[in-house]
C-alpha cells in the first residue's frame, strides 16, 4: 500500500477541504512539499481546486513545486486537454489525473497515454456514499456538488477499458472527516479485478488499515485535513 | 562529462535536479554530436517504448547511442523506460530496441492472463545488489521483465518476479525511479557515478 498525501491548490495557497467545501487557507505550497517528501509519504498529489483559481497554469510556479519534491509528485484539475499534459509532464510531474474522462476525447486520452504510459494517467471520480453511490458530476464556483444519475457501478464499467493507470475515488462525505474511509466500497472494491491502481480519499487515518500493508493494488490518500490532526493543527506560512 | 539525454521523453529537470544536489552540474543532450561528450550518459523514463526507440531514428541519435552503450569506456544509466530500450523489445509495441540486455517485455498479467493495474511505489529487491548502497526505490511502470526466479536485484509484484536493476559492464538499467527515490535515490546516483 501506497501512503499519498492530496494537497489542495489555489493561486499558489493550500487549502484544506471539509466535505469538499475549500475554504481554509493551510500555508505555502513549497513548505509542505518539502515536508511531505521528508515524512515518508510515498507521493504526493496536487489537486488544482479550479474554482479558486485564477486565469492559466502557472507553469513557472508549478516548475518550483516540483523541484520542491523528492517524491513522485502528481498534478490534477484543470487538464483540459493533450497539450495542457504535455506541458505538466515537461514542468516535471510524474502523474497527470483529470476530473472527468467525459471532458477529452478517447483520442485525446490515448494520446495523453502514448506521452507518457497509461501508468502516469490517472482519473479522478468523486461520490458519495450517502446517495447511493452517485458520482459527482460537477462542482460549482459555490462549492455546490451536482450529481449524475450514475452510480459508480455504473463508471466502472465505463472506465475499466480507458488507457489510464490509476482511479482516485474521492468519498465527498467523508472527505476531510478522518472518520475513516467508507468500508463498504473498500470491501467492493478489493474484490474487483481492475486494471488500474485504486486510490481511496476521504476519511483516512492511515492506522486504521494495517490489512492493507500488503496490498499491492490499494492505497490509501490522506486530503489535505488530514496532516493538521488535534492539537497540531496548525498553518504553515508563506516563505 | 556527466550527460542527461533529452529526446523529449523523461523526466529530464528531476533527474537533473538530482544531480545539482550532488554537487554535478550535468549536460543536457539533445543530438548525438554532444552524446560522445559525456563520460556518463543517463536517459530519464517516462514513455511509450515505439514512441521512444522512434525519437532515436527520427532525431538521427541510434547509431550514436549504440557506438555509446558498445564502448567500454562509456558508462550509460537508463531509467524506466530507458532501461526497457537496452532489451530487444516489447509488447507494448513492434520496434527493436538496442538489444544490450536478452529478453522482451511484456504487460504485467496475473497468471490467469488479467492485466495487473501499474507497478506503483516503494518496493525493495528481494535480495540486495551489491554494487548499490541502498534496495528501496520507487516504481511506476506497467511492462516489465518477468523472470521465473529471483536473482538480485528483482522485485515482487502482483506474485511475479520483476527485473528492478541490471547490469552489464558498462551499463546500467533501473526499472525504478531513482530521481523520485529521496535519499535513497540520490546515493543510487553516487553510486553510478562513482563507476569508472
Amino acid at each position: 500500500m501506497r501512503k499519498v498525501q492530496i494537497l489542495l491548490l489555489a493561486n499558489q495557497e493550500l487549502y484544506n477541504s471539509l466535505g469538499f467545501s475549500y475554504d481554509k487557507y493551510v500555508g505555502c505550497p513549497i513548505n509542505n512539499i518539502r515536508i511531505f517528501s521528508d515524512l515518508g509519504y510515498d507521493e504526493i498529489i496536487l489537486l488544482n481546486v479550479s474554482r479558486y483559481s485564477s486565469g492559466a497554469l502557472d507553469y513557472g510556479f508549478l516548475s518550483r513545486l516540483v523541484r520542491a519534491s523528492t517524491i513522485p509528485i502528481s498534478f490534477g484539475g484543470g487538464v483540459s486537454s493533450s497539450s495542457v499534459a504535455n506541458s505538466l509532464f515537461k514542468v516535471g510531474f510524474d502523474k497527470i489525473f483529470i476530473n472527468s474522462y467525459r471532458d477529452l476525447s478517447m483520442n485525446e486520452l490515448i494520446e495523453i497515454s502514448s506521452l507518457s504510459g497509461a501508468q502516469s494517467l490517472g482519473l479522478c471520480v468523486n461520490y458519495s456514499h450517502l446517495k447511493d453511490f452517485q458520482i459527482v458530476d460537477k462542482i460549482d464556483n459555490q462549492g455546490n456538488l451536482y450529481f449524475s444519475s450514475r452510480t459508480i457501478h455504473d463508471e466502472l464499467l465505463e472506465i475499466v477499458d480507458l488507457p489510464i493507470g490509476e482511479v482516485l475515488f474521492q468519498n465527498v462525505d467523508l472527505d476531510g472527516s478522518l472518520k475513516g474511509v467508507d468500508s463498504n466500497f473498500l470491501n467492493f472494491i478489493s474484490n474487483k479485478k481492475l486494471p488500474f491502481q485504486v486510490l481511496l480519499s476521504g476519511g483516512v487515518v492511515f492506522s486504521d488499515y494495517p490489512d492493507l500493508v500488503l496490498n499491492d493494488f490499494i492505497s490509501l490518500a490522506h486530503s489535505s485535513s488530514g496532516i493538521y490532526i488535534g492539537s497540531l493543527r496548525s498553518v504553515l506560512p508563506n516563505i | 562529462m556527466i550527460g542527461i539525454l533529452d529526446i523529449g521523453f523523461g523526466n529530464v529537470e528531476s533527474v537533473k535536479r538530482s544531480l545539482l544536489e550532488l554537487g554535478v552540474h550535468p549536460l543536457v543532450v539533445a543530438d548525438s554530436l554532444s552524446i560522445f561528450k559525456c563520460s556518463h550518459l543517463i536517459m530519464p523514463g517516462v514513455g511509450e517504448f515505439d514512441s521512444v526507440i522512434s525519437a532515436f531514428h527520427e532525431k538521427d541519435m541510434w547509431n550514436s547511442m549504440v557506438n555509446f552503450l558498445n564502448d567500454p569506456n562509456k558508462k550509460f544509466l537508463g531509467i524506466c523506460i530507458g532501461m526497457q530500450i537496452l532489451f530487444e523489445g516489447s509488447e507494448e509495441g513492434v520496434n527493436q530496441g538496442f538489444s544490450i540486455f536478452k529478453g522482451s517485455l511484456v504487460r504485467l498479467r496475473s497468471n490467469n492472463g488479467h492485466k495487473l493495474p501499474p507497478h506503483m511505489g516503494f518496493r525493495e529487491f528481494t535480495s540486495p545488489v551489491s554494487l548499490l548502497s541502498s534496495n528501496r526505490y520507487y516504481y511506476m511502470h506497467s511492462y516489465a521483465i518477468v523472470l521465473s526466479s529471483n536473482v538480485s536485484g528483482c522485485v515482487n509484484y502482483g506474485g511475479k518476479i520483476i527485473v528492478g536493476f541490471i547490469e552489464s559492464n558498462n551499463n546500467w538499467g533501473a526499472q525504478f525511479h531513482p530521481e523520485r527515490s529521496g535519499h535513497s535515490g540520490l546515493n543510487f546516483f553516487k553510486d553510478f557515478l562513482s563507476t569508472n
